[in-house]
């Protein structure tokens, strides 16, 4: 019996009185909102700052963590003892780690991450190439998630117990316990070896066209997304099935707005906060977790860059990436706070 | 007190032969026989409207009065259709309005009659405006909506005049406000100020000022009196205050556990109470010292479990003159003197049976002396 309770709480009382010290209170909020503006930056710089140096300084500590010497230990056995020479100058190994560390941020803040001892490839060149390909393939992923998703929830809230949400309930459940590798392979025997529409791997940039570019990622981006697309449909319909059995749903209705309009322009986005929320922190995850499509359909993505870094214990490539995956982590949150102040008016006036 | 059984529990609100009798009275605008709601839920079927018949007639205001849980909000939205979907929901009987039976009417054409025919304002009114977006948004869609040939810029000159004519100080200024930015009493009269927008008939207002602070319901009700009179709108005011009522309504239907216990014209009732229900919910009522809004809790015991099916009374275990004949059979809906006014009980107040039970139990007799000059007094 899902009946909701009074509410007792006692508003302020109307008269004509109180209105000017409610004027007042509005200019001040006003008056007030550059200061709430700067703070939630700062705020947000401060974190930045803090998660990039933990991250970053853990990288160059592991070094130390290496056993016997570092420089040796990451090229092998056979290495002449002059290449254990070079790299030990290349790592600065010699040095105290906060000197060393010191050394890698001068450098990174001018844009410069060094040079790969794998590839002999600036690090900093080797990310351009690679970072596009991962947002790309990530934006692909979380748009076709989302879309799927959507349309799902909301047909689900529609008629629920229908068979679209019947459906869409049981796929879900059957997408968010598969694994994207599994996805991807099934992918690949439907779409490329049998039916021969799409490329089986491999990655056309955009300069091939848009529309080999396209057929290129479509395969990876739709065997990353039926995962995300599953966990954000479950989401989305519950909280907007919550959302349904509001009062000001049952007053749209009385008011004679129209299905679509109910669904969509009154329910859809009070119920979405979750939703934004779990798909920003998806959006970092993607990228870092995209390495075994990409490895599958071999994609130049920052995902097997990091995965190849490490099995060649390429330290200098390993810093890097991992600060810009960083970066894109509280990026997104940061991007994730301001969208709920734009969803939600009424964190709005409590920001400021 | 002469009472025989009308047979039919219409004739007392009134089209037929009574009907004429009455000078006021024109053909009802709705018409509701035999209704009934029930939930399917987990625990049975919970019969929240019971074979409840009123009518309203144009321009009338009726009241309808009962506590928490009588099934006066059920009742309410059973009439517009208006069960949030997915509920599990049985609904019988037949809603006249306007020549249309609304039971029988496919969603899609009653849902043209929302807010153009039949509005509704609700109680709470934080709860019932979109919390995510402008108010000036929230009516101007509603304006839209019952006027598609407006286009966005008359809309919000309407938008803005409608929230003028509910009250709303700077009114261009507030279209850009959201409600948790306003007061109660304000937000009440958005509610309202949609609700109106697309000039229903017929207004149902759920507990409109139940949420709101003492000073602020009173505004609220004279604003809804004098929007009704102006705009020639019937009413029905949902409402767990028989004070509430008193003043403002043209009749009065008494809601218990999903069933009319009691209805006549607003003077009638008050001067001539007939069930103990009735009378009861009268000597809760605040003293002048108290809020006017005090909960009705004043009334020992609970109302029955509507999943049960009951065979007698279903007032029996709270009523003061129970007996055993109110336990075993139900009474009908019976007519009083007034044709008018009919009641749900085997031992009416006044009736020798009824009065020598109250007057062994609390001081209620005491009491009933008063209540014409209390309510004048409200
Ligand atoms: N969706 C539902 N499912 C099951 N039972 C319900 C549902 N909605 C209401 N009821 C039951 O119907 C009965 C009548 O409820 P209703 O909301 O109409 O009471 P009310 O007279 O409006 O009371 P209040 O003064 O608290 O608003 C209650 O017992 C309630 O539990
Ligand atoms: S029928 Fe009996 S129990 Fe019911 S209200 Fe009348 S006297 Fe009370
Ligand atoms: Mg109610």
């Amino acid at each position: 019996m899902a009946r909701l309770g009074k509410s007792v709480a006692v508003p302020p009382e109307e008269s004509a009185k109180a209105q000017p010290p409610a004027r007042r209170r509005q200019r001040a909020r006003r008056r007030r909102r550059a200061p709430g503006w700067l703070e939630f930056m700062l705020k947000r710089l401060a974190h930045l700052t803090l998660v990039l140096v933990g991250v970053t300084f853990l990288v160059s500590v592991m070094l130390d963590f290496l056993p016997g010497d570092p420089a040796r230990a990451i090229l092998g056995e056979d290495a002449s003892a002059e290449q254990v020479a070079r790299l030990r100058a290349t790592l600065k190994l010699d040095e105290p780690v906060w000197v060393r560390y010191a050394d890698w941020v001068t450098g990174a803040l001018q844009g410069d991450f060094g040079t790969s001892y794998r590839t002999a490839q600036p690090v900093t060149e080797a990310i351009l190439q690679r970072l596009p390909v991962s947002i790309q393939l990530m934006v692909f992923v979380q748009v076709l998630a989302l879309v799927m998703a959507l349309a799902a929830a909301i047909y689900g809230v529609y008629r629920p117990r229908g068979l679209v949400d019947r459906v869409s309930t049981g796929w879900a459940f059957a997408a968010i316990s598969t694994p994207h590798f599994v996805v991807g392979l099934f992918l690949v025997f439907v779409f490329a070896v049998h039916l021969g529409w799409l490329p089986a791997s491999g990655y056309r940039p955009l300069g091939d066209g848009l529309a080999a570019n396209l057929q290129s990622i479509l395969l990876p981006a739709l065997a990353m997304s039926l995962e995300p697309a599953g966990v954000y449909q479950r989401l989305l319909r519950n909280d907007m099935q919550v959302t349904m059995r509001e009062d000001f749903i049952l007053a749209a209705q009385a008011k004679g707005m129209s299905s679509a309009n109910i669904l969509i322009r009154q329910a859809l986005r009070p119920s979405s906060f979750s939703l934004v929320t779990l798909a920003g922190i998806n959006t970092a995850r993607l990228i870092g977790s995209a390495v075994v499509v990409e490895t599958l359909f071999a994609i130049p993505g920052l995902g097997r860059l990091l995965v190849d870094s490490i099995t060649a214990r390429d330290f200098v490539t390993i810093q890097a990436v991992v600060a810009v995956i960083a970066v894109a982590y509280v990026l997104v949150n940061a991007a994730i706070d301001l969208l709920y102040v734009l969803l939600d008016p009424r964190v709005r006036s409590e920001h400021s | 007190m002469s009472a025989k059984p009308t047979g039919n529990p219409v004739s007392a609100a009134g089209p037929a032969p009574d009907a004429a009798a009455s000078p006021a009275t024109a053909a009802p605008l709705l018409e509701v026989v035999d209704l009934c709601t029930g939930f399917h839920t987990p625990r049975g079927l919970v019969r929240a409207v019971d074979h409840v018949s009123i009518a309203v007639r144009p321009e009338e205001t009726l009241g309808i009065v009962g506590e928490s849980g009588s099934g006066k909000s059920v009742f309410a939205r059973s009439v517009m259709g208006l069960i949030a979907p997915g509920q599990r929901v049985e609904r019988t009987g037949r809603i006249m309005f306007a020549g249309r039976d609304l039971v029988r009417l496919p969603r899609r054409e009653l849902r043209k009659m929302w807010g153009s025919e039949i509005a509704m304002v609700l109680q709470d009114p934080l709860t019932s405006l979109n919390p995510v977006t402008r108010i000036g948004r929230q009516i101007s869609e509603t304006v839209r909506r019952h006027r598609p040939e407006l286009s966005r810029g008359e809309a919000e000159a309407a938008s803005v005049e409608l929230l003028r004519s509910v009250g709303i100080p700077e009114p261009a200024k507030r279209m850009h406000a959201y409600p948790h930015q306003l007061s109660g009493g304000m937000r009440q009269r958005v509610g309202i100020a949609i609700a109106l927008a697309g000039n229903p008939r017929l207004l149902f207002a759920d507990e409109p000022t139940t949420a709101l602070d003492v000073t602020v319901q009173h505004q609220i009700l004279d604003l809804l009196g004098r929007q009704q009179a102006e705009r020639h709108m019937a009413m029905v005011l949902v409402t767990h205050d028989l004070g509430v009522v008193a003043t403002r309504t043209d009749r009065i239907a008494v809601m218990y556990a999903g069933r009319i216990v009691e209805t006549a014209p607003t003077r009638t009732l008050f001067a001539n109470v007939m069930m103990p229900y009735t009378r009861a919910l009268l000597d809760a009522l605040p003293r002048l010292e108290e809020p006017s809004h005090t909960r009705l809790n004043a009334i020992p015991g609970h109302p029955p479990n509507l999943a049960v099916p009951m065979p007698g009374c279903r007032f029996a275990d709270r009523c003061p003159a129970a007996r055993r004949k109110c336990r075993e059979q139900e009474p009908p809906l019976v007519q009083a003197d007034d044709p008018e006014h009919s009641y749900r009980c085997w031992y009416p107040v006044g009736s020798p049976e009824y009065e020598s039970s109250a007057a062994a139990g609390t001081e209620t007799t005491e009491r009933s002396g008063s209540d014409q000059g209390a309510m004048r007094e409200r």
